[in-house]
């Protein structure tokens, strides 16, 4: 009892154990608010993306298709975004490039976009459409994503 | 004498005299090291609390408010799709809303007119049988509170299968407003259509869309819409839509002038985007007369063309002809959604009239995050 009185009239020492407890409750509260922070979701959508090296299919959340900034899970390689030809049926990616567009109709517009995604195998223009990550051979999106 | 005052000075005052009292300019701090610390420790303590709260709050406000007038646009007779994508609920952190956006818009006074039919079903571009490739994220304007629709930019589309409030005519006004956010603004991606697009001479469109990336004064993106036979895109948004997060965006069609012995109808197209309308467009219908936009736009109610969102309805004829078949017309096999959008979409309205410039900055006002 008086330990506790000498300590409780040495202002000194009170002072810093109090400073040294609002402390350590200072940084409670801090780290509890970054634990318990809301997680925003990931940016961008998952999409089908082919190596351009390896050429090996695989799924990635891309932000931007003109320019996926991922590599290959298998080779470490540049990826692309996957189309299939629904003419032949032959995956390949899109080289992006700037269309001019900007004082064209729709339809001439849609043929500029059609001949920059067009099948370098045959050559189809209109019969392509980007792969969805349900033809990647071994993702299962509905168990594992949701 | 100066010796005298010398020595008085160096001598301390006599016992029971008055204090020296402290100079008040003096630099010497009354507080210990210790005690200051402690003070800024208090404030820190508190600020940390209260800061988070604050800004919780903040966005539970504008949620509610939003929320407020969200349902009494619902009540307008003139509104005829209003998608909150908030499902069933009113409530703060709804579950998430499921397979379709349900339509809350109830006050249309059409004899024939019911919320439900208007609901808007997700779906896979691959399959009409195949189940949805879209995400619900809780990331929609108000945060964690307002569930957003995430569209994956290759098969996710929204699906509106009655078409009859929907069939818009030149003679008539309309306005559409949505609220979205482009993951990257990609040449083509479609937030809405009702269209039918397939060679220069035989197409047809009652209304689109679509973004268009490196257009602009300073190459940012801009949009491009077709209404009924008019093509037409804004050369500067004076919006980075890369950086911009959320945008409202709203088409509006005012007729002008109609005349009854042709049927023949003036109209003003108007896109607005964050409630601001942009200026003059250029008409690339009138720069390009022989390549033409929409060569009409009966087709599409003819053929009962819904609206959609996240994509642009194409004739599957020329399009995919691997998956079309020869004599089928229905409108399953005649269409088919290309140029699909990329990104997330929290609130859709549709409006059978034109809305004023202060109704639409209203929107935007009460919806702004």
């Amino acid at each position: 009892m008086e330990a506790i009185m000498s300590f409780l009239q040495n202002k000194r020492a009170r002072n810093i154990v109090i400073a040294v407890l609002l402390f350590f409750c200072l940084a409670g509260i801090i780290i509890h608010a970054v634990l318990n922070a809301p997680v925003p979701p990931p940016p961008g959508a998952l999409r089908a993306v082919i190596c351009k090296k390896c050429q090996k299919l695989q799924v990635s959340r891309i932000v931007d298709p003109q320019n996926p900034k991922v590599k290959c899970s298998y080779c470490g390689g540049d990826v692309g975004m996957a189309w299939k030809c629904g003419h032949c049926g032959y995956v390949y990616y899109v080289v992006p490039r700037k269309i001019d567009a900007e004082r064209l109709s729709t339809m001439q517009r849609f043929v500029k976009v059609e001949a920059m995604r067009s099948c370098p195998n045959c050559g189809e223009s209109r019969d392509v459409r980007p792969m969805s990550v349900d033809e990647v051979p071994g993702f299962k999106r509905h168990t594992e994503e949701r | 004498m100066k010796n005298s005052a010398t020595l008085s000075a160096s001598i301390p005052p006599a016992r029971g005299s008055k204090r020296i009292r402290r100079d008040p300019m003096s630099t010497r701090n009354p507080f210990t090291l210790i005690e200051i610390l402690m003070v800024f420790l208090i404030i820190g303590i508190l600020m940390a609390l209260f800061i988070p709260m604050l800004r919780e709050a903040k966005i539970q406000a504008k949620y509610a408010r939003w929320l407020a007038f969200n349902r009494s646009c619902s009540n307008d007779p003139t509104c005829v799709v209003n998608f909150n994508f908030q499902g069933d609920g009113w409530a703060f952190c709804t579950p998430p809303p499921g397979d379709k956006l349900v339509n809350s818009a109830a006050g249309s006074e059409s004899s024939d007119f019911a919320p439900e039919f208007y609901d808007g079903l997700l779906k896979n571009n691959r399959s009409p049988t195949a189940r949805h490739n879209f995400e619900w994220v809780r990331a929609g304007r108000f945060g964690r509170y307002k569930w957003a629709l995430k569209f994956n930019g290759v098969d996710t589309y929204v699906l509106i299968p009655t078409t009859k409030e929907l069939n818009f005519t030149p003679y008539n006004g309309f306005t559409i407003l949505c609220w979205i956010k482009f993951d990257k603004l990609d040449l083509g991606d479609c937030p809405f259509s009702k269209s039918l697009w397939g060679t220069a001479k035989d197409a047809s469109c009652q209304y689109d869309i679509y973004s268009m990336p490196w257009a602009g004064k300073f190459g940012q993106g801009s949009f491009d819409v077709d209404v009924f036979t008019t093509c037409g895109t804004w050369p500067n948004t004076e919006i980075d839509f890369d950086k911009a997060g959320w945008v409202h965006l709203a088409l509006r069609y005012k007729c002008l002038k109609k005349d009854p012995a042709t049927g023949e109808a003036k109209g003003q197209i108007t896109v607005f985007i964050n409630g601001k309308p942009l200026g003059k467009f250029i008409n690339t219908t009138e720069e390009n007369p022989y390549t033409a936009t929409a060569t009409d736009w009966v087709e599409c109610s003819k053929r009962r063309v819904p609206l959609i969102l996240g994509g642009a309805g194409c004739y599957r004829k020329y399009w995919s002809p691997s998956t079309y078949a020869k004599g089928d017309e229905s409108l399953e096999n005649t269409w088919i959604i290309k140029f699909p959008f990329q990104g997330l979409m929290d609130e859709f309205m549709a409006y059978k009239r034109a809305l004023s410039d202060g109704e639409i900055r209203g929107h935007y006002d009460m919806g702004k995050p």
